[in-house]
């Protein structure tokens, strides 16, 4: 063949003419790469050998979260386990950032590559995983590894109760909140905050009348929309309710603030990724946000006054909306008694109290060790126990993602064109995405 | 079995030499074509084994996928379903959405970044020196990273910012480009030609360098002004780089993502209210996001069809002869 081959190359061809290769180089080129890959094979070391007999006894458990300030507690947090757990080996998969976790579990979850636990928040479509079952039900589980669910705000437990099932340990807790730029607040002659709906449009109006900026700000996607919607007494209730009367009118509330009265600014607007940014750098007064913006304004905004208030309501009143991060076994997972048993470790009271100094900055999931959180963080002070145990639910519809895209891309074409109306955007998504 | 022992054999059985025999002529026929086609399809068949396997084998499971309903958390459950992801597509608000932004972001983009290509192309030829150094500068945006080059539009485009600005004395209101719903397909068009018109730039400067100055020489003979000379004898030479740089261009620009992916900045795909959601963007929403692989895929097998017949017909209406 390599005659042939020979032949027929043409005379100009860049190869070396008469130089083939003859069945000896062949057998010594076989022979040199054999011999390669012999010793590649064999550089295992003795005691490598030995290691790979012990850990065939050790279970390996993989716990997915996304990369950033949370890195060295869970590095820490996990070398406990493992120390208090020999036959238990973790390893973590770590996601590049939060959106990015988000955006992949749904394939993962298909193809079956989620790790076997994962922590995340329930702002995510928690209820929609559950539903496919691409995670496990704990409530089994609870009482054989003495998990105390009473340590934890009663609201955070529900949160994370699907179909009378719990489906996540808390890990930290979180909450929305109203944040108010007092700075800007001052400058418009507003001394006092506002404890109604009506007052805050006012108080967006007069801002913006006075200081030429935003009153209000809002990222538009799911989770704040919501947050105007339980404040006018309405919400989804997993798709029963979308086009209730409370909801258009916590909806045309933005909508009139932002069009009509032109006082609010969305973040893109002003060349921000989100409302915090716009909140640090002036340029809105007021928005809906939670406990995350503490360490973000101590590190980017030291200066700018604000302080943060639970959400007040059209009628007078004022809620939060508890919720918070926890650890879930997903489908991935073979032995959900085995991960549980780690997870009652790692969801325990001394991973808790860890949470409260960890550079995460998150607010810890258990009671008990929330007042240390606000000694050393007395911006939190606003938000009381009674807010958080009483706090509301998100109850997203089932297809969360679909009809969170589809009321975020109907809402901001109301706000930027004019066109359309809230009532009609939520018929339609009633009879879409309501069940 | 070599076809000279063949011929020997014969020539001892019968004393003399005589012609080889037919059937013994095709064997060795047949023998030295298995050997050719062994020899070149041993050489090619790593290339095209890769070729199946990341462009042919996707393409055909793509078209398989498009008549399936695919479980969102579970793959592996599949089921026939014919022609409904289509039907579906037909009736699909946000099909058409983003079918109608891909379209109104090709007619603008494809002459845009052809005409002035060619007028950059041709300037620099006129220019004697530095002209190595102006193609360099034209091509480093098409080399530079699309989430960079988008990032720093956006800073440009932000409200206040330099170009936001600029624009505002054409009565374009001063406001933040990419986040209005209006203004946010202008502002992908003006970034896309921004980063691909090098490309195009260089593909029309080897053109004109292959025009002979002859022409151009004869042109002025006969009283041609630079216009003319443009007009008359650079536009027709140029015609098959034309074809080819609207063919590619099209092709191209069907598919823009990265663009608008970035203008996103981590939020809903096509933001803001579905302004920026190409055909592509949607693709990936329903099959990455929304996890409807059949229902992505489906609009793949469209984008995949509008893709061939916009070649074909731009072939049949650009003739590639100069």
């Amino acid at each position: 063949m390599s005659v042939t081959m020979r032949r027929r190359l043409p005379e100009h061809f860049p190869g070396r003419p008469g130089k083939t290769l003859s069945r000896r180089s062949a057998r010594s080129a076989m022979a040199v790469l054999g011999t390669a890959s012999v010793l590649l094979g064999s550089t295992a070391l003795p005691g490598q050998v030995a290691s790979a007999s012990a850990q065939a006894n050790t279970v390996t458990i993989t716990i997915g979260y996304s990369a950033g300030t949370g890195d060295t507690y869970y590095t820490n947090e996990f070398a406990a386990a493992e120390k208090a757990m020999p036959s238990i080996k973790i390893k973590p998969v770590v996601y590049p950032t939060y959106d990015e976790q988000l955006a992949e579990m749904p394939a993962e979850a298909a193809a079956g590559t989620l790790p076997d636990i994962i922590v995340w928040d329930n702002s995510a479509p928690v209820g929609q995983y559950a539903a496919e079952k691409a995670i496990q039900p704990l409530s089994a589980y609870v009482s054989p590894n003495r998990v105390n669910l009473n340590l934890f705000p009663k609201a955070l437990v529900q949160a994370w109760t699907y179909g009378g099932k719990l489906y996540g340990i808390p890990l930290y807790l979180q909450d929305s909140a109203m944040v108010y730029n007092l700075s800007m607040l001052h400058k418009a002659g507003i001394k006092t905050l506002p404890t109604t709906t009506a007052q805050l449009e006012s108080d967006a109006v007069t801002v913006h009348d006075k200081t030429g900026k935003a009153g209000l700000t809002i990222l538009p996607n799911l989770f704040h929309l919501t947050q105007y919607v339980l404040a006018f007494g309405g919400g989804w209730h997993f798709g029963k309710t979308i086009d209730s009367a409370q909801n258009v009118a916590g909806l045309q509330f933005l909508v009139k603030v932002f069009t009509k009265e032109k006082a609010g600014v969305l973040p893109a607007a002003v060349g921000a990724t989100w409302d915090g940014q716009v909140v640090a750098e002036n340029d809105a007064a007021m928005s809906d946000g939670g406990p995350w913006y503490i360490s973000f304004m101590k590190a980017t905004a030291p200066k700018v006054d604000y302080v943060l208030r639970p959400i007040p309501t059209s009628s007078g009143g004022h809620f939060v909306v508890t919720y918070g991060g926890a650890y879930s076994v997903t489908s991935s997972d073979k032995d959900p008694a085995l991960a549980m048993h780690l997870l009652a470790l790692l969801g325990g009271m001394a991973a808790d109290r860890a949470m409260v100094t960890s550079a995460l900055g998150f607010v810890p999931a258990m009671t008990q060790f929330l007042s240390s959180y606000r000694a050393l963080y007395p911006k939190y002070d606003g938000i009381t126990n009674a807010d958080l145990a009483h706090g509301k639910t998100l109850q997203y519809p089932p297809k969360t993602i679909q009809f969170g895209n589809a009321l975020t891309n109907g809402f901001e074409q109301i706000v930027d064109t004019g066109s359309g109306s809230v009532s009609a955007l939520l018929a339609k998504l009633q009879k879409q995405y309501g069940s | 079995m070599k076809l000279e022992s063949l011929d020997h054999e014969v020539r001892t059985a019968r004393g003399r030499p005589r012609p080889v025999h037919r059937r013994a002529r095709r064997v060795a026929h047949l023998l030295r074509l298995t050997r050719e086609w062994l020899a070149a399809y041993s050489l090619v068949g790593p290339a095209l084994a890769l070729l199946g396997f990341w462009f042919i084998y996707p393409i055909i499971d793509s078209v398989v996928l498009s008549f399936q309903s695919v479980d969102e958390f579970h793959f592996g459950q599949r089921s026939f379903i014919g022609l409904h992801n289509f039907n579906q597509l037909l009736h699909d608000p946000a099909f058409s959405h983003s079918l109608g932004i891909t379209l109104f972001f090709v007619v603008l983009v494809v002459p845009a970044q052809t005409l002035l290509a060619i007028v950059i192309a041709s300037v620099m030829q006129s220019v004697g020196l530095g002209r190595s150094a102006f193609r360099t500068a034209f091509f480093v945006p098409y080399m530079t990273s699309t989430v960079a080059v988008t990032t720093v539009f956006m800073k440009l485009f932000v409200a206040g910012g330099p170009l936001a600005n600029f624009a505002a004395y054409f009565h374009v209101p001063d406001t933040t480009w990419y986040a209005s719903v209006q203004l946010a397909l202008p502002f992908l068009v003006i970034v896309y030609v921004y980063m691909y018109i090098g490309l195009y730039v260089v593909v029309f400067s080897s053109g004109l360098e292959q025009i002979p100055t002859s022409l151009y020489e004869a042109a002025e003979v006969d009283g041609a002004g630079p216009l003319q000379r443009f007009r008359y004898v650079t536009v027709p030479s140029l015609r098959p780089f034309v074809t080819f740089v609207v063919v590619a261009g099209l092709i191209q620009a069907v598919q823009i993502f990265d663009q608008a992916y970035v203008v996103a900045g981590g939020q809903i795909l096509g933001s803001p209210a579905g302004a920026t959601s190409t055909l592509v963007i949607f693709i990936y929403q329903q099959a990455f996001r929304l996890n409807d692989l059949g229902y992505g895929s489906a609009a793949g097998v469209v984008l995949l069809v509008i893709v061939f017949l916009g070649t074909v017909v731009t072939r049949r209406l650009l003739p590639d002869r100069s």
